[in-house]
């Protein structure tokens, strides 16, 4: 009798201990599934708050024994970066000569826990029953902007002062733009005077032609950008550099550096028969002044600070003047 | 009569406890384990969505990344074209420092002609193939880039290619259920002219589709069977692993730099040091003061460059930059594009019309 009673007791006990790691598994893997699909949705984007009690909701369907409510995303910083290039390498952020922000993986970390009230201890020994905690966690990593707006806080990449800067992509950083590239390229340029100083080879060159007297820095306009100038179908309904299309400035510069270069092929010298000298004006030095140099904007040094409102709208470069199919 | 029972004769009755409880246990830890089962194919399923989203974004922002890298390499060629045709005016009219010896003397305008009618006709060479080139890799319009996606997705599940560095996981069927412009209110404009830029600063932009960001969203979905075998007649049940993933293209990276500015940390040296096209040497011919300043093609400078001190910008610490050029350099601003998730954006699908199971 007490033989059964020990096997029996022995047996249930045991067979409610193994019931009991099998529900335990099950509470622990709906942590595992609600914590993997809740910082994978907030990580994908459902921080907007229209998301939120969306994928809330519906990650508390699949996992109804998890209180996807009390979960909340913990933000970790980005690992940590490696920038080759030292955009700041002369100094502070006064001294700027590049600057560069990154789209950095934000690591998102969620918890979860889940009590089983019971347990086989606690059936053995109800006086000291402790409910058992079961917890998950997860990472996912978050698209986040760090040293935003081409650094211009000019701090570290895994510095402290921007993992306090971090900003969304979509909806706060400047770098929610259409794809653009744009330059500024100066040149300096011995520009003909008005009134030349006497005997001088050209106008504005010392008498050994060794020295501008009145320089002038000018800001070329080169046929290479996609910008507001270019981005839209009215004006630009093609692509590529053919007639319509938003490089087409670019077709329109070759063919007139082109032009010149086959001038250049016709006069091997600089003077004499076959030299240059003879017919550069005619040919070329009037395609510089006529049609290259009306792209530009000259001496810029001498046109004032920019109105706030017109910031790179107030001085606009003409890489299109001359062209007769643009 | 009596019955004896003896002890011997009393073994055994646990065992049925025993063997429903074993059983009941088992079955149990079968239905946890395929319940695991069944979370591990969900993550592996948006797992491999989310690879597939991201991954197809790469037929419009490798476009654009060739595209941006092809008009920087063109703006070199042509800065460098401008700045030659510059030194042939002067020295076809005897300016800037060279003197009237024949084409046998280096310091001699007439040397300096010949080297710098090469090498202009050499750089116009360059800035034709640059030419070429953009229009060729910037040609495709959105509908070509999403036709290169669903190409891209075909090959990508082919036998021999799924489950390589180049394919996606062999366990799911893959489509590509949407895609869409992301023309929100947020996408903001570019604006530069001859001295000033703004990229973002709450401007509002309005491009042509195909030069917006696009959204795709994608499914990856595979019937997988259960870890409970059929038995008897039953037919073993499956499932449906399903993933729903949903990116955009973004710019992972933005910058400016004046090319002869910042120094590469591969070679020691600033990315583009000045050229001297007036000689043959690859430095300058006159050694004079200025070091040929009236021929020399300068790509910007810094503190460490005696002839060209750069133009440096000043930071207001948060957002901007001011700066007034008071020296020659070419200066590059854009950015190299990525793929990031967004939330899906499709609603409702149907399965079997919309997107089909492995």
């Amino acid at each position: 009798m007490v033989e059964t009673a020990v096997s029996l007791s022995l047996a249930l006990l045991t067979l409610y201990g193994a019931f009991d790691l099998g529900l335990m598994g099950y509470f622990q893997l709906q942590l595992d599934g609600a914590t993997f699909f809740y910082t994978h949705a907030y990580a994908s984007g459902a921080s907007d708050i229209n998301n939120v009690g969306k994928f809330g909701s519906q990650i508390a369907n699949l996992f109804p024994s998890v209180a996807t409510a009390n979960m909340s995303p913990i933000p970790q910083s980005p690992p940590d970066t490696d920038m080759p290039v030292n955009y700041t390498q002369w100094g502070t952020v006064t001294q700027r000569y590049g600057g560069a922000s990154l789209l950095r993986p934000q690591r998102l970390m969620a918890q979860a826990t889940y009590q089983v009230a019971g347990g086989t201890w606690n059936a053995l020994f109800p006086a000291a029953s402790q409910p058992i905690t079961l917890s998950a966690g997860n990472v996912d990593a978050r698209p986040i902007i760090g040293n935003h707006d081409d650094d211009a806080q000019g701090a570290g990449f895994n510095s402290s002062t921007v993992y306090g800067s971090l900003v969304d992509p979509l909806t706060q950083d400047d770098q929610n733009v259409p794809p653009y590239y744009f330059n500024f390229a100066f040149m300096w340029e011995c520009t003909p005077v008005s009134n030349p100083p006497s005997g001088s080879p050209s106008p504005n060159w010392n008498s050994h032609g060794d020295t501008c007297n009145d320089p002038e820095l000018n800001s070329l306009g080169l046929a290479e950008y996609v910008k507001d100038d270019n981005y839209g179908s009215a004006k630009y309904p093609n692509n590529g550099i053919d007639s319509g299309g938003t490089y087409e400035a670019i077709k329109y510069h070759q063919q007139v550096y082109a032009a010149i270069s086959s001038a250049l092929a016709l006069y091997p010298t600089r003077r004499g028969n076959g030299g240059i000298a003879t017919i550069w004006d005619s040919v070329v030095g009037s395609t510089i002044r006529n049609t290259i140099e009306s792209w530009d904007v000259q001496n810029i040094q001498n046109i004032g600070a920019p109105s706030g409102s017109q910031l790179g709208r107030q001085n606009p470069l003409h890489p299109l003047n001359g062209c007769s199919w643009c | 009569m009596f019955v004896v029972l003896t002890v011997n004769a009393q073994r055994g009755q646990t065992f049925p406890v025993w063997a429903m409880g074993s059983l009941s246990c088992m079955v149990l830890l079968a239905m946890v384990l395929n319940y695991g089962n069944m979370l591990t194919w969900q993550f592996r399923a948006q797992n491999a969505a989310d690879s597939a989203a991201r991954g197809l974004l790469a037929a419009q922002t490798t476009q654009w990344n060739q595209t941006l890298t092809a008009l920087h390499a063109a703006a070199i060629d042509e800065y460098r074209i401008r700045n030659i045709l510059r030194d042939l005016d002067e020295v076809v009219n005897g300016e800037g420092g060279c003197n009237g010896g024949d084409y046998h003397d280096i310091h001699s305008c007439d040397a300096m002609y010949l080297n710098l009618r090469g090498q202009y006709m050499d750089a116009v060479q360059r800035y034709t193939a640059d030419a070429l080139l953009i229009h060729r890799v910037a040609t495709p319009n959105q509908a070509t880039q999403i036709a290169n996606m669903n190409a891209a997705l075909t090959q990508m599940q082919k036998t021999g290619v799924c489950g390589t560095a180049n394919g996606l996981d062999c366990g799911f069927t893959y489509a590509l259920v949407g895609t869409q412009a992301r023309d929100d209110n947020y996408l903001e404009d570019v604006y530069s002219d001859c001295c000033t830029f703004v990229v973002g600063g709450g401007t509002s932009s309005n491009p042509k589709p195909d030069l917006t960001p696009m959204e795709v969203e994608v499914v990856a979905c595979a019937n997988v069977s259960t870890l409970i075998p059929a038995f008897f007649n039953t037919q073993a049940p499956t499932f449906s692993a399903i993933g729903r993933a949903a990116a955009t293209s973004i710019m992972a990276n933005q910058e400016f730099m004046y090319l002869g500015s910042i120094v590469n940390p591969t070679t020691g040296n600033v990315f583009q040091q000045a050229e001297f096209p007036e000689g043959t040497s690859g430095s300058a011919v006159l050694a004079n003061s200025e070091n040929d300043g009236y021929y020399r093609i300068d790509y910007g400078g810094n503190p460490d460059n005696t002839w060209n001190h750069g133009n440096p910008a000043i930071s207001n610490g948060k957002a901007a930059f001011t700066y007034s050029p008071a020296n020659a350099g070419l200066l590059a601003a854009t950015g190299w594009w990525s793929a990031m998730p967004v939330p899906t954006f499709k609603g409702t699908l149907t399965p079997g019309t919309q997107f089909q199971c492995k």
